[in-house]
């Protein structure tokens, strides 16, 4: 009975099309209007399940993870495939679990596209799972594992940038929903250092096929450009994450170093304005530490006008008085030195 | 509130977390188990407790968490083995001078086999990639007197990249600066005797930076303070010689805040629930400042300096004339 719970669950979590799946607090009989009618676990009991929506209470799947811990050590590749669902729903960082997965994936038991899947339902599920860096990994893999590399290259194009790459390409269908689940989990939990760690691949992986032999209407060419403008609105309206200013700033660095000329047309003036966009944000919101440092690295990443950047930025800040202003001051001096 | 350091209610916190096995929070934390018995251990060496944990069952449980067909250990019984725990158990047995019950070219052999042909390690053979992993390779072949069998070349040339221009380091290239990556960075580096890939100004100006007007640190802009980096960002500061930059005597208290006054441990901030993670690094920080009592802790190794001492592998200002 224990072990069909485990089993239900899973062929819960695993189910095509779940639409969202999230921990619920207590367990069933919190929800329950009417006493259940006894039978076989189902989608409805102890589970919630409404019109693809799931809900797992969180007391039942606590109740459940020690069995499925056994399970997972048994010889069933059907078993350990659905005790692994289990374990990393309740605990994210399990990487025993996850590599019981890539195995199962390598002996075809189970598809790396349905993988593909279950990973991107997991990952918003908790804020534990949103910044779990196995998890994020995993999907590296399984990209890896689906997609081919594009051409590989061996020189940096910019600092921060690989210098050598075997990145796959990625259709750009799967990019912009790769984006989409990376907002959801940096929405889940904010300034998510593996979320957007895993941006930095996804943009290397644009990077790597506008590298390699494609024509000027690369489908990925508008994808960057399109991007980039939506990370420049998500610092906007998220002035406290300095993990998207960084991203950010690294992109522009990118941009700077002309290292994909054959779309210089489209991708140049997408580097235009931004010091004047970071001056424009910490004159609106001068207690977010992220924005100042924005503004840092506008500074640093003009190297032949660094000095009248910072000299124009001290004196339109000179009204704003606070700590972050004064360390801004106090870091023009030190890097002036 | 406690103004000191409640040493005895830590060593017995540390030692009854081994007696609650049947817990789901036990189950839930399996996979960091050798890495909580590193954590605990080293915290009752700076406390000068070192015996307070039954040595030869540690050492017993060290040996079941051996992954034959891997060559490496997990962290738990029955777990994968993985490059940061096989570190964990190298730690433990230099600590309790057991090195007698490892098989050293194995464990060299399955950490040197991780190595990525950028220079970077994963952490098992699944291939994910960290400079903490390049910073556990770089130590745990230390330790093990093995580092000339390393690509140092290769392995500095990856952490190269992995600066940014705040001077912090990130996981991996183009990935956010982040104190705890910064000190992994920072110290493998000097175990390679290759600091002067670090700029060390730059990247002092930004850890001192780190530190927040109720005097705790933080791991990178705009996160909330957190015990953990009083470790993190100390011993970066004190491998750059700049632990003058921060408000020592307001990060103390701010460590000391922490504490559970009835329960011993310490969590990441005041009023949360302890763990063993943060009990070892508010410790690892108290020992860097100097706090009274403590044994001093070797901040490139995260070991009792006295240990590293004795195997000749104290780094840079941290190296007496003894070594030399």
């Amino acid at each position: 009975m224990a072990n069909a719970l485990v089993h239900t669950l899973a062929g819960l979590l695993m189910e095509n099309p779940l639409l969202s799946l999230e921990i619920v607090p207590g367990n069933i009989g919190a929800y329950l209007v009417e006493p259940p009618s006894p039978g076989q676990p189902s989608k409805e009991f102890p589970f919630l399940y409404t019109d693809g929506h799931l809900g797992v209470p969180k007391k039942t799947l606590h109740h459940l993870y020690p069995l499925a811990l056994e399970l997972l050590n048994t010889e069933s590749r059907k078993d350990q495939l659905d005790a692994s669902c289990v374990i990393l729903l309740a605990n994210p960082a399990h990487q025993t679990a996850m590599n019981t997965r890539k195995r199962l994936i390598q002996s075809a038991t189970l598809s790396a596209h349905a993988e593909l899947n279950f990973s991107a339902r997991l990952l918003p599920s908790s804020r534990p799972a949103s910044k779990e860096s196995i998890l994020w990994a995993h999907r590296r893999w399984i990209f890896s594992v689906l997609y081919p590399p594009a051409m590989p290259y061996f020189e940096a194009p910019s600092p921060g940038w690989v210098c050598s790459s075997e990145d796959p390409e990625i259709p750009p269908d799967v990019i912009e929903k790769e984006f989409e689940l990376i907002s959801r989990c940096c929405e889940m939990y904010p300034r998510n250092y593996h979320a957007w760690s895993h941006y930095h691949f996804v943009v290397q992986c644009i990077h790597a096929s506008l590298r390699s032999s494609h024509p000027a209407d690369s489908p990925h060419l508008p994808l960057f450009a399109v991007e980039f403008l939506k990370l420049r609105r998500w610092i906007e309206s998220h002035v406290s994450d300095h993990s998207a200013v960084h991203q950010f700033c690294s992109i522009i660095s990118l941009l700077q170093s002309s290292d994909l000329p054959r779309y210089q047309s489209v991708l140049a003036p997408l580097v235009d304005g931004q010091f004047e966009h970071a001056l424009g944000l910490v004159a609106s919101f001068p207690s977010h530490e992220s924005l100042w440092m924005y503004l840092r690295a506008m500074i640093t990443l003009s190297p032949v006008n660094a000095t009248t950047l910072a000299g124009k930025a001290i004196s339109s800040t000179a009204a704003l008085d606070g700590p972050f202003r004064q360390k801004f001051v106090s870091w023009v001096k030190f890097t002036e030195k | 509130m406690s103004t000191e350091l409640l040493t005895a209610l830590h060593v017995s916190y540390i030692q009854n977390l081994g007696n609650s096995t049947d817990d789901l929070m036990y189950h839930l934390t399996a996979h960091l188990r050798l890495n909580a018995i590193y954590w605990g251990l080293t915290a009752l060496c700076i406390m000068g407790h070192p015996d307070a944990l039954d040595k030869e069952d540690v050492i017993r449980f060290v040996e079941s968490c051996w992954d034959e067909k891997a060559g490496g250990f997990g962290a738990h019984p029955a777990h994968d083995a993985h490059i940061h725990p096989t570190l964990s158990a190298i730690q433990i047995l230099i600590t309790y001078d057991a090195l007698d019950r490892l098989d050293v070219p194995r464990v060299v052999k399955f950490i040197l086999s991780l190595q990525q042909p950028s220079g970077v390690f994963a952490g098992d053979s699944f291939g994910e990639i960290d400079t903490r992993f390049s910073y556990i390779a770089v130590n745990a072949l230390s330790l093990l007197g093995c580092l000339d069998q390393l690509d140092k070349d290769k392995t500095v040339e990856y952490i190269k990249q992995c600066r940014n221009f705040d001077g912090g380091f990130g996981s991996t290239i183009g990935a956010e600066s982040h104190a705890a990556q910064v000190t992994v960075c920072v110290a493998a580096l000097t175990i390679l005797d290759r600091l002067d890939e670090v700029d060390i100004e730059t990247l002092a100006w930004w850890l001192a930076e780190r530190q927040l007007p109720n005097g705790g640190l933080n791991g990178r802009p705009e996160k909330l303070e957190d015990v953990c980096y009083s470790y993190w960002v100390l011993s970066a500061l004190s491998i750059l010689d700049k632990v003058a930059w921060i408000d020592s005597e307001k990060l103390t208290s701010f460590i000391l805040s922490a504490q559970d006054i009835e329960k011993g441990g310490i969590a990441d901030r005041p009023g949360d629930m302890v763990d063993v993670f943060h009990t070892q690094f508010g410790i690892a920080g108290l020992s860097i400042l100097g706090y009274p009592g403590l044994v001093e802790l070797d901040p490139v190794y995260c070991m009792p300096a006295p240990i590293i001492e004795a195997k000749g592998l104290r780094k840079g200002r941290f190296r007496t004339a003894r070594n030399d």
